[in-house]
């Protein structure tokens, strides 16, 4: 065999290999990791984020293999166009999440509509417009990222020492006076995801959106809180450091951030120029469960001493949630003090007074179900809150990686809305 | 369907327009920042530039004369291009994704999307151009 000969099969066998992971993908797409579990679970995370660039590359693919096969058109026609047919299914089917962008902004503007109004969208001014991304989804933003505004990181400031564990923070802001900003210096606690058991800030708690948020004028607060050591979970966050590590249960994270919360009144936003009239607490995942808690749970007698008193809470920006802990990471279970779950589970904390809240959910979440989230929404809308739940087709779990997919996009849009339109409700 | 002289041209000018619009626009974008009118083009000029070099490869495929020296160079460009492409989409998938890690330098997130991008457009423009250079060379093209 010539080195020709070998080029092209080496290349055909590489491009047949590229087809099956674009089928992989799109089953990803369809399904997430909830039928195969195992490692489809963390797999599922990157599929819809990547799905445009996996859509070029299983075409670009089937062009190559129709180039090398060129010379069987002739004789073997049916084998050359099922290689056609079978490349532009693949590659058709890794469309859907980009193809079902429109739907997601037309649910995105129907959530906004029962919560802020039919006029909602004319009630943010012009000038507050120009920081704003001008439309909900840029084809061209996909490739070459949304430009950053510059602003200030500081990072690794300790705010906790105790139980064996110390506790830093990041901090994210504007460089221009905040006051000059849509954000006017509000404070976005932000907490990272990954099971109540691991995880960290910095990279896994999406540093892009911090980055974005601040240098709209919001100080933004990458927190830590102590994790649970002795609990095992099947997709764990990597790069979990080892100093937050101890015999926890959820009681403490809250209790963490609620030391965190005292700190900031007493401290740190003054030191940073934050404004404490305007809080917002945003989690991912676990840190969206234990930004619920805070957020909703601000106001709830059980909770009563655990957060500054002189912070007043705008939002919740819970990022594909799980609606209540997990019973065994409580100190006490369900039936022996149902009054402790009931203090840990979101609907169960919301009341007519507390703050509005906006999520993030994808459908095609393995971790946390889209039925579970779609309940508590309505859970929270029952009690008078207003929510507004971002459906993103085929997402997956943590699919607000990436900042300038179809996915990150709409998503900052309509966050960048919310936090504007929240800030002036009293 | 068959796709004469006039056509190609066309379609290789046309080509050519959208990779040269795409570069120019994508250097915009990060000039000026986000703009509706900007956005809404180049969105258009990406779209129809990925479109066009893809129809371009397949009717060299289809059209060239492989066994003409010039014919057969176009068509390893027309590989080289493919192969462009997938290392392209791997650099923009990397750069993309490491935007949110604290893992690289910004030079570097924004290098990998860059050249990714770039490169796409800037061999796209070139294999049009050589292209609709070789057009009336009536040996490079089959049927001819």
């Amino acid at each position: 065999m010539n080195k020709l000969i070998i080029v092209k099969v080496t290349l055909g066998f590489l491009s047949i290999l590229v087809l099956i992971v674009g089928a992989f993908w799109a089953y990803l797409l369809f399904f997430g990791g909830r039928v195969l579990r195992g490692i489809t679970i963390v797999i599922e995370e990157f599929v819809a984020q990547s799905s445009v660039l996996m859509l070029a590359l299983c075409i670009t693919v089937t062009i190559l293999l129709l180039k090398l096969l060129a010379s069987r058109r002739a004789k073997h026609p049916k084998q050359y166009y099922t290689i056609i047919l079978i490349g532009l299914t693949i590659s058709g089917l890794n469309a859907g999440s980009l193809l079902a962008t429109p739907y997601t902004i037309i649910n995105a503007d129907l959530e906004f509509e029962d919560a802020f109004g039919p006029n909602w969208e004319s009630s943010i001014p012009p000038d507050v417009l120009n920081y704003f991304l001008p439309t909900p989804y840029f084809f061209s933003s996909h490739f070459l990222s949304i430009p950053e505004q510059a602003i200030n990181l500081e990072t690794d400031i300790l705010f906790y020492e105790g139980e064996n564990i110390t506790l830093y923070f990041d901090v994210y802001t504007p460089v221009k006076p905040a006051s000059q900003l849509p954000g006017n210096g509000s404070i976005i606690i932000n907490l990272h995801p990954g099971a109540w058991m691991s995880g960290g800030k910095g990279t896994w708690n999406m540093i892009s959106t911090s980055k974005y948020l601040a240098g709209q004028g919001y100080v933004v607060f990458d927190i830590e809180y102590g994790l649970i050591d002795w609990f095992e979970y099947g997709a764990e966050a990597p790069d979990t450091p080892e100093y937050v590590m101890g015999n926890f249960t959820i009681e403490d994270q809250i209790r963490h951030i609620g030391i965190f919360t005292n700190r900031c009144e007493s401290e740190f936003a003054a030191t940073y120029g934050a404004n404490l009239n305007s809080v917002y607490f945003m989690g991912r995942s676990a840190g969206a469960h234990l930004a619920g808690v805070a957020g909703l749970g601000y106001n709830y007698d059980y909770h009563n001493t655990t957060f500054s008193s002189n912070m007043v809470i705008k939002g919740v920006i819970p990022l594909y949630p799980p609606s209540a802990a997990p019973e065994l990471l409580l100190k006490e279970n369900r039936s022996t003090n149902p009054d402790l779950y009931d203090a840990y589970d979101l609907v169960h904390l919301a009341d007519a007074l507390d703050p509005s809240v906006l999520i993030f959910q994808g459908t095609s979440d393995g971790q946390v179900r889209i039925e579970e989230v779609m309940a508590l929404e309505t859970g929270l809308e029952s009690k008078g809150v207003d929510c507004c739940l971002l459906k993103f087709p085929f997402a997956g779990h943590a699919n607000d990686f990436v900042l300038s997919t179809n996915i990150g996009q709409v998503w900052i849009y309509y966050l960048e809305r919310f936090l504007y339109l929240t800030q002036n409700i009293s | 369907m068959k796709i004469g002289k006039k056509q190609i041209k066309f379609l290789f000018t046309i080509s050519f327009g959208t990779n040269i619009s795409s570069m120019i626009l994508g250097s915009l974008h990060y000039i000026i920042g986000l703009n509706i009118v900007i956005g809404t083009i180049l969105s258009i000029a990406i779209v129809l530039s990925w479109l066009l070099n893809s129809i371009l490869i397949v009717i060299n495929d289809f059209k060239i004369e492989k066994s003409n020296s010039i014919g057969k160079k176009i068509n390893r460009l027309g590989y080289g291009f493919l192969g462009v492409q997938i290392i392209a989409i791997f650099l923009l998938v990397g750069g993309l994704f490491l935007l949110n890690a604290n893992w690289f330098s910004p030079f570097m997130q924004y290098s990998l999307i860059l050249i990714g991008y770039f490169s796409f457009f800037a061999y796209g423009s070139v294999f049009s151009y050589l292209n609709l250079r070789v057009l009336d060379n009536r040996e490079v093209w089959k049927g001819e």
